[in-house]
């Protein structure tokens, strides 16, 4: 999954994830607690009622109190009489309240009924058929009439037994109104999350990108470029201080390489000088022993050898410190690369190499004429060397467009895929042991490679290992 | 002829200073910068060979101030260091010709001789070597009056036989001055440029210029 190795993805899903799980408990928290705050208010209002209707009890108790005692002083037809005239009275008024009560619950969400003796007498209309006396066990506590919820309080007084009950789906729909907006804010702040994580990590992602193309583009040939740093003490302007202190340290062991490297070669070329000029006396003077003059031979070929590996280190250095001006002149390329395939023609046949050449005539161009030599004799040089016996090299050069190609390609050996990137480095050999006994000292297509880019031209290579090889300039 | 060498190295000077004699110049020695400036104004001398970094007055400066002086006597410039720069100052300065270290013995043979040449008689750029002529200037070339057409590099390594005739020249002298690349002294470029060359000027076995010297190189022979 190639989406998840990316920190800017990760991040941003992290601060989903976190922030999908915060909204979830948040929301859940908020549905208990307006659930449970609405149950509340309902059963407070419930405990209202019901005091309500206790004080109605209260007072026609109260009276019929009053009623016993005046009968207990009071004898006779009269008193009797006055008693069930005032026991009716009472259930009268008894009969208006709790009519007015049952009628005043019918329209809303209540349900109301009183029961005498076990027998309901009162009940609010809607609930005639339904509601029945089992169904309240408790003094309080909730139920379910007809698949509806109700809470409900329970009154006893006497014979007298008074429910006052609340539909709960009022709350259900409030909740089932909350549950609705969830809904709809769940998916709206998730994807604001993403966008917004996505936002902040780009932001951040930024400042570390543009540190990694920085870090990226510096080589070895501009390390004393930096970083630029931004302001303030803050966790990335620390890395980049800390990254800029490195690359520091690397140039100045880079420069320290170099300029020993660059000492190396020109303190040995005095003893060169030196060897190369004693053998030769010797070689022309002394009519000696044949087999030391043979091998002062060879002595003198490795001297060379010597003096080719510190000229092409002070090149380097020279390379690296760019401090030379190079004369560029009028050079028709088209002879100079004939020239050189005639050359190779010599090595060629050498090597039963078969050389061909397709090249334009007359393509001009402005440039420095011994490193464009030099450049071209050592891809040539290296078509022949690294062929097969039998093999065969192909130059060819085209101009199209103002831009000039030259194309140099081989059915030798081939370079394999795992080395292909590497070949321009500098003491780099695909194959170790054979290159010293070419005579290669990994150090020509790094050259090559700066003399095509001094010319502000670029170099590619094609390879297939086995194959062959097929090196690309393009001169602009 | 008479050359003064002015050179610190004494085993670089050695070496110059025992080839040259070989081949019949008289050569001076001086090691250091001062003594060197000194001599370098002795009318005796018909050319001087200077090394760029000496002990004292470095070679440049010398080089200058023989020129304020209108001393006009050829100049070749001898040193280690490979600075493109200093070989343009050298050459902006007056200095005739430059040569970097390390070098061959030959190749300064070559030099010097052609300077030599130059100034000893700037009309007289015809050279002949038997019944060969060579215009220096032109780069023609005749043998027995018949114009020979040469390529830049045939005509390259014929000048550079001239200039080191009757020395044996190595396959890698040769390559160093016709070449301006490397290549593996191993292979037999030379022989098919030299065998070139030799059938162009008509070089057969009767009346050979250019002998080979076995397993070493080739040498021609004026005598």
């Amino acid at each position: 999954m190639m989406i998840f190795n990316n920190l800017k993805t990760r991040i941003a899903l992290w601060y989903t994830a976190l922030f999908t799980l915060v909204l979830s408990v948040s929301l859940l928290a908020s549905y208990k607690i307006v659930s449970y705050q609405l149950k509340g208010d309902i059963i407070s209002e419930l405990a209202t009622k019901a005091e309500i209707i206790n004080n109605a009890f209260y007072k026609e108790k109260s009276e019929e109190h009053i009623d016993e005692e005046n009968h207990e002083k009071s004898h006779g037809e009269h008193e009797e009489k006055s008693r069930k005239k005032q026991n009716k009275d009472f259930q009268k008024v008894f009969d208006l309240e709790m009519t007015r009560l049952v009628t005043e619950y019918t329209d809303n969400n209540y349900l109301l009924f009183v029961t005498k003796n076990g027998n309901i007498q009162y009940i609010t209309s809607r609930y005639k058929d339904i509601a029945h006396n089992n169904l309240f066990s408790k003094n309080i506590g909730d139920t379910e009439i007809n698949d509806n919820p109700f809470t409900y309080q329970v009154l006893k007084r006497d014979e007298y037994k008074v429910v006052i009950a609340y539909k709960l789906s009022s709350i259900k729909d409030i909740q089932k109104r909350l549950v609705n907006i969830f809904y709809i804010i769940f998916p709206a702040s998730l994807i604001l999350s993403i966008f917004s994580g996505l936002f902040i990590t780009q932001r951040t992602m930024n400042v570390i990108n543009q540190i990694t193309n920085t870090a990226k583009s510096i080589t070895s040939t501009n390390l004393s470029e930096r970083i630029r740093s931004s302001k303030g003490n803050d966790e990335i302007s620390k890395l980049i201080d800390t990254l800029n202190k490195m690359i520091n340290r690397l140039e100045r062991s880079f420069k320290q390489t170099r300029q020993f490297s660059h000492d190396t070669a020109h303190e040995i070329r005095t003893p060169l000088t030196i060897i190369r000029g004693e053998i030769e006396y010797i070689i022309e003077n002394e009519s000696g022993n044949k087999e030391t003059i043979n091998k002062l031979e060879n002595i003198l070929e490795e001297v060379h050898y010597m003096s080719s590996i510190s000229e092409r280190l002070l090149m380097i250095h020279n390379m690296d410190t760019n401090n030379i001006r190079y004369h560029f002149e009028d050079i028709n390329l088209s002879e100079l690369l004939n020239d050189i395939y005639q050359d190779a023609g010599i090595l060629s046949a050498d090597k039963d190499i078969t050389i061909c050449s397709d090249i334009e005539p007359d393509i001009n161009y402005k440039g420095n004429k011994e490193l464009l030599t030099r450049m071209l004799w050592n891809l040539i040089e290296n078509s022949i060397k690294y062929n097969k016996s039998g093999g065969s090299t192909f130059i060819h050069l085209q101009k199209d467009n103002d831009i000039i190609s030259i194309n140099i390609k081989d059915t030798g050996i081939g370079i394999p895929d795992e080395d292909i990137d590497r070949v321009f480095d500098r003491f780099y050999r695909v194959d170790k042991s054979r290159a010293r006994k070419l005579g290669g000292s990994g150090l020509g297509l790094s050259i090559c490679k700066w003399i095509v880019q001094l010319h502000k031209g670029n170099i590619t290579v094609n390879s297939k290992e086995g194959f062959g090889s097929e090196f690309t300039i393009k001169l602009y | 002829m008479k050359i003064l060498l002015i050179e610190d190295e004494v085993k670089v000077s050695d070496f110059i200073k025992r080839g040259l004699e070989n081949e019949r110049f008289i050569v001076d020695v001086c090691y250091s910068g001062n003594e060197g400036l000194e001599m370098a104004y002795s009318p005796a001398y018909d050319i001087i060979i200077l090394d760029i970094m000496l002990p004292g007055i470095d070679g440049l400066k010398i080089l200058q101030k023989l020129r304020d002086d209108f001393i006009q006597k050829p100049v070749l410039i001898l040193t280690a260091r490979d600075s493109i720069e200093d070989k343009i100052q050298g050459l902006n300065l007056g200095a005739d010709d430059y040569l970097a270290k390390p070098f061959s013995f030959g190749e300064l043979l070559a030099r010097v001789r052609a300077l030599l040449r130059r100034s000893a008689n700037q009309q007289s750029h015809i050279i002949q070597v038997k019944d060969l002529n060579i215009d220096l200037m032109t780069h023609e070339v005749k043998r027995d009056g018949y114009a020979i057409e040469l390529t830049a590099k045939e005509y390259a390594l014929l000048e550079f036989f001239i200039n080191n005739s009757d020395r044996a020249l190595n396959r890698i002298t040769i390559a160093e001055h016709v070449w301006q690349y490397d290549f593996d002294p191993g292979t037999n470029f030379i022989d098919v440029y030299i065998n070139r060359l030799r059938k162009k000027i008509g070089d057969c076995n009767n009346n050979r210029l250019i002998h080979t010297v076995r397993g070493y190189g080739y040498i021609m022979k004026t005598k």
